[in-house]
């Protein structure tokens, strides 16, 4: 989210790309191969799920899927 | 862990969640509070998580967690002083949609910060293009009603007068309103008070433990329920039939990943936003997809946000269940979550088939007027809604007439509504067959005729499932369209809102003028079947031929 200088209205709706959360401050980005920033997310995991999307769609098994927690409690 | 104390304390929260919402009903003044009970109430405890909740309203249970946390974004604990209430119904700062308002109040207890009181309720009326809060037809959410982002509506126990000043003005129903959102602070005060005795008992370091014990616990219990569930993708899809604004269909699909003790609701390929007023926000996508699992796993699990810690939902902005600002979407959390709950239940029933279940008839066939009644002189406005056939279960039919999966809310009794409104009931009763066939048949929709007493009513109407009708589940067959149906007086046919007034959809529209004599059908879908219809035996068919329900 960001608001106005004076605090006063929202200037942007900030979220997350991948699970769509508001984001309160700059948020996570990475850069892909061509050198654009892709985000933002809202925390490591979303930045792997996301970037995980083409393989986990040809996956012909479910990966383990990370506990998002973990992190989070770090 | 003290399990003892930890069920004592348990119980006795969620008895406070329960005292709150009885004291609401009792105090407010609309029919959607006292007589639909649309509102839920709960307790959050000292790191803002959600530890208890009454079974009200479901749709507003889930979404809970995500409200408070977003308040708390916006006024600091460092600027909330004992006394303090705050109100907020921004669907796109945490809210769940344009009517429904959530009240918080700190909790202190000897100077110290120990959680919230929660009170969440659907105000009828919100301003906007129509009366009662619902425009079918609308465009962006300005046109939905007023948003309040969270502001305190009392500081230190005295009213912030131009707050209320700013709200009421901007409603039609300004006396109604002003005693709906005393009654939603006399809840939460009640809350604060029942919670203090609760410290001042277990003493400060006690309850704090015991609430992060309950939330662990809660925790706990919902990775063992995932666990039993077969590792793997599970993936459903289901539909909006039309917004209102466009004559076409929205796809909202769901890839459940379930692994070990954990899962991944993933709605990346659902269609995006509508323009029309039947998109979701985030804390709704958050709301329907833990209500369908806390559908599917032990109801004796806490509903606390210890067992929300398992499921992770990812609803990309810019979609039909996380619309981005500032996308009309009042219709999301009253319709759309219907549809995505029931998504994460076909999802997940193909990997616990003997505990999922058939869906509901899928719509609340929301009923908005405003008329002056001519026997009081005042403006009346009414949110009325009708209840479905539920869908058929692994062990028994579905029940008739009963509000979904996202409600817990009682339709208006006949006398009250009539006493209120400018309407007269001309018939009402279930209707025979509507359910799917099947081992365990559908509950049935129902139909009621009311004809207008006034000359300036204006009716407004937000449902689904007209086109596209509950699906059954396990071999069970659909339950029957639902329909909305107008007759003027001087007419002898029922048609509907696409041929009495040239709307784009027959089931979402806005303000259609009625005059005395005029009349409405409603009628409500049935529930979606359950298992293959040969496995039901002819003695219950014959039954069923001769209490009438087919």
């Amino acid at each position: 989210m960001k608001y106005s200088a004076n605090g006063l209205y929202v200037e942007e709706y900030r979220k997350c790309i991948n699970c769509g959360e508001l984001i309160y401050d700059r948020g996570l980005f990475y850069t892909n191969e061509d050198g654009s920033k892709i985000g933002p997310f809202s925390s490591v995991w979303d930045m792997e799920w996301y970037k995980e999307r083409g393989s986990r769609q040809n996956a012909k098994s479910l990966v383990r899927i990370k506990d998002w927690r973990l992190e989070e409690q770090s | 862990m003290n399990l003892v104390d930890m069920n004592i304390v348990d119980k006795r929260l969620k008895s406070i969640a329960e005292e709150m919402g009885i004291v609401l009903m009792k105090t407010s003044y609309s029919t959607i509070f006292n007589e639909g009970r649309d509102f839920t109430c709960g307790v959050a405890d000292d790191s803002c998580e959600l530890v208890a909740s009454a079974d009200f309203q479901p749709a507003q249970v889930g979404g809970m967690p995500l409200v408070v946390a977003s308040i708390i974004k916006e006024i600091p604990l460092s600027e909330m002083d004992e006394g303090d209430v705050i109100i907020h119904n921004d669907p796109f700062r945490g809210g769940m949609h344009t009517p429904e308002h959530t009240l918080i109040k700190p909790i202190f207890f000897e100077g110290e910060f120990f959680g919230f009181s929660v009170a969440i309720g659907h105000i009828a009326e919100v301003g906007g293009m129509v009366p009662g809060g619902f425009p079918g037809e609308a465009t962006e959410v300005y046109q939905e009603g007023l948003r309040v982002p969270p502001v305190k509506i009392q500081e230190k126990g005295k009213d912030v007068e131009p707050v209320w000043k700013i709200m009421l003005t901007n409603h039609r129903t300004p006396r109604q309103n002003h005693g709906d959102i005393r009654a939603l602070i006399s809840a939460v005060n009640l809350g604060e008070s029942r919670i203090i005795d609760l410290i001042r008992e277990y003493g400060p370091d006690r309850y704090r433990q015991i609430c992060n014990d309950l939330k662990d616990y809660a925790e706990r219990r919902m990775r063992a329920e995932i666990i039993s569930i077969p590792d793997g993708i599970y993936s459903f899809e289901d539909y909006m039939e039309d917004d209102g604004v466009t004559d076409q269909a929205y796809k909202i699909a769901v890839d459940l990943y379930v692994s070990q003790d954990k899962i991944v609701a993933d709605f990346s390929r659902t269609d995006k936003q509508s323009p029309g007023p039947i998109n979701a926000v985030l804390s709704v996508a958050w709301s329907a997809t833990y209500n369908a699992i806390l559908h599917l796993t032990d109801p004796q699990i806490p509903r606390n946000s210890g067992a929300f810690r398992p499921i992770k939902i990812v609803a990309p902005p810019g979609k039909l269940v996380n619309a981005d600002f500032p996308a009309a979407e009042v219709g999301g959390n009253t319709e759309t979550h219907i549809r995505i709950c029931h998504t994460v239940v076909g999802a997940l029933a193909q990997a616990i088939p003997e505990r999922a279940f058939a869906p509901d008839g899928g719509t609340h066939s929301n009923f908005l007027f405003g008329a002056t009644d001519e026997r009081t002189g005042n403006y009346a406005v009414c949110y009325d809604f009708t209840g479905a056939g539920w869908g058929g279960r692994p062990v028994a039919d579905g029940h008739n007439a009963t509000n979904c999966i996202n409600g817990n809310s009682r339709m208006n009794p006949v006398e009250v509504f009539e006493t209120r409104f400018p309407w007269r009931f001309e018939s009402l009763g279930l209707i025979p067959g509507s359910g799917g066939d099947g081992r365990y048949r559908g509950g049935l929709g129902m139909n009621k005729v009311l004809t207008c007493l006034s000359d300036n009513m204006e009716v407004s109407f937000m449902s689904d499932r007209q086109k596209i009708a509950p699906w059954g589940t396990q071999g069970g067959g659909k339950g029957q369209n639902g329909s909305v149906l107008i007759r003027r007086k001087s007419s002898q046919d029922f048609v509907t809102a696409c041929e009495d007034s040239n709307k784009t959809s027959a089931s979402k529209f806005n303000r259609i003028g009625f005059r005395k004599g005029d009349q409405i059908s409603i009628s409500s879908p049935g529930g979606g079947g359950y298992g293959d219809p040969k496995d039901r035996s002819a003695e219950i068919r014959a039954r069923d031929q001769d209490e009438g329900w087919v």
